[in-house]
């Protein structure tokens, strides 16, 4: 009491404090424990019951962003074919198209699409996204297609330079394949052809609408009979990497080129 | 190292059919795994060490049958002519059954280099066949560049199905019935 009363209670208490401070938080600690466990005890059927109510929710959550990205992805893509629409009125598309599988191992890069006949597409129908060609329908059956891209040797496209006009033949080969590029062929010796000039379908076949865009010119060089200009191209769509694509069904001039004449 | 043990399964016909469900499970989970897209170039044809490793436990019919089965799985995987990796594969697997059969040993050893040798036949003739004839300008390049890759990344990824059919043909295998001859005197003999 004489020490309390001269040097302050305070110090006492904080002795007190000091001693039995670690007892009184293991004590606590113990005591939050066993009040959790007993009430995990106690009310473990209110849990679970809770549990269960949020895991419906989460899996209803995720459901709905399932279909929120779906809805997304498919207003993305209608809008691309709104955009096309009316920059090419012409043109009938197949519903949107997702790339369901690559063909194995093959060199110019050709997919399978999830439409078929059913939904309008025939053989050798062109296939396009919003940034340009990327190829030709090439076996088709009821709910899907193959799709041959513009890489290969066998989807020859007639083509010109939007700037210069000059007209030439835009094909795959096995060397250029590789590195995800074609070759613009038969173009004028004395053309002004030059790198960064964007090469457009002619739609002189009968097979491509005119006017899609390809790619642009990377490289020019002359042929080695040195009687006509070649340019490297590289397409205007990442063929490696589409997930979507349109088919376009029918166009202004299907069938009326110079091949079906 | 763990024994194999076949499954109890009294059945026949169910052993039969379990056994070549499960042939079939795996081979549509390689089929997925090779058409699905990926950003790598090369993938390899696991279907083809994978028929050359059921037709080393199985009969030359079924294993010709097997073959067709993995063959039109492949055709609709590389968008081959329907029928043609087939008929290739048939072939190959009765060939491989019959090596099997009367010459090699069923051991990895043996699998490895029939399915080496299987691998580098089809791709041979896939390269005649689709690129080689037609005379695309530079064709030989697509053979260094595409089928060596595709060979070696074959090879080396099929020899782990050697297991895979090892486990399979065993634990749906058919017991070996052992034969046991009393002799007179009581002992008995294998």
């Amino acid at each position: 009491m004489v020490y309390s009363a001269t040097s302050g209670a305070d110090d006492g208490e904080s002795i007190i404090q000091m001693i039995f401070g670690p007892v009184q938080r293991f004590s606590t600690n113990i005591k939050t424990k066993v009040q959790s466990s007993l009430d995990m005890i106690w009310n473990a059927k209110q849990y679970y019951d809770e549990n269960q109510k949020l895991k419906d929710e989460i899996g209803q959550l995720y459901s709905q962003i399932v279909d929120y990205d779906k809805v997304k992805r498919e207003n993305e893509q209608l809008r691309e074919i709104m955009g096309l629409k009316e920059e090419f009125p012409d043109y009938v598309f197949s519903p949107p198209c997702a790339v369901i599988a690559r063909t194995t191992n093959d060199p110019y890069g050709s997919f399978v699409i999830d439409r078929g006949s059913s939904d309008g597409i025939s053989k050798y129908d062109p296939v396009i996204t919003a940034n340009g060609l990327v190829g030709v329908v090439v076996k088709v059956s009821k709910t899907y297609s193959r799709v041959q891209t513009i890489l290969s040797p066998e989807v020859p496209v007639g083509a010109y330079c939007v700037r210069t006009k000059d007209p030439g033949v835009v094909e795959g080969s096995v060397e250029l394949a590789g590195k995800g590029r074609c070759k613009m062929m038969y173009i004028d010796r004395s053309s002004d052809i030059k790198k960064g000039d964007i090469i457009v379908t002619s739609g002189n076949s009968g097979l491509f609408p005119v006017d899609r865009v390809i790619g642009t010119v990377e490289e020019v060089g002359t042929e080695e009979s040195g009687l006509s200009l070649y340019a490297i191209i590289k397409p205007a769509v990442d063929l490696d990497s589409i997930t979507n694509v349109f088919v376009i069904t029918d166009f202004n001039g299907k069938g009326e080129g110079y091949e079906n004449d | 190292m763990r024994t194999i043990r076949p499954l109890k399964i009294r059945s026949d016909k169910l052993r039969f059919f379990l056994k070549w469900s499960t042939y079939v499970l795996i081979a549509a989970v390689l089929y997925v795994f090779i058409t699905t897209s990926a950003k790598t170039p090369i993938k390899p044809l696991l279907l083809i060490p994978f028929a050359v490793c059921v037709s080393m436990n199985e009969s030359e019919f079924a294993s010709s049958m097997w073959g067709l089965f993995c063959g039109f799985l492949l055709d609709s995987a590389c968008g081959k002519v329907f029928g043609y990796n087939a008929f290739v594969i048939m072939v190959l697997c009765m060939f491989s059954s019959l090596l099997f059969l009367y010459l090699i040993r069923r051991n990895f050893f043996g699998f490895f280099i029939i399915s080496a040798a299987a691998i580098f036949l089809h791709a041979v003739l896939d390269y005649f066949f689709y690129y080689a004839i037609w005379g695309y300008e530079n064709v030989g390049l697509l053979f260094w560049r595409t089928y060596i890759p595709q060979m070696l990344w074959t090879l080396a990824c099929g020899a782990l199905l050697y297991f895979v059919g090892k486990y399979v043909s065993i634990k749906f295998g058919t017991q070996i019935k052992i034969l046991v001859e009393e002799k007179n005197d009581g002992s008995s003999e294998e």
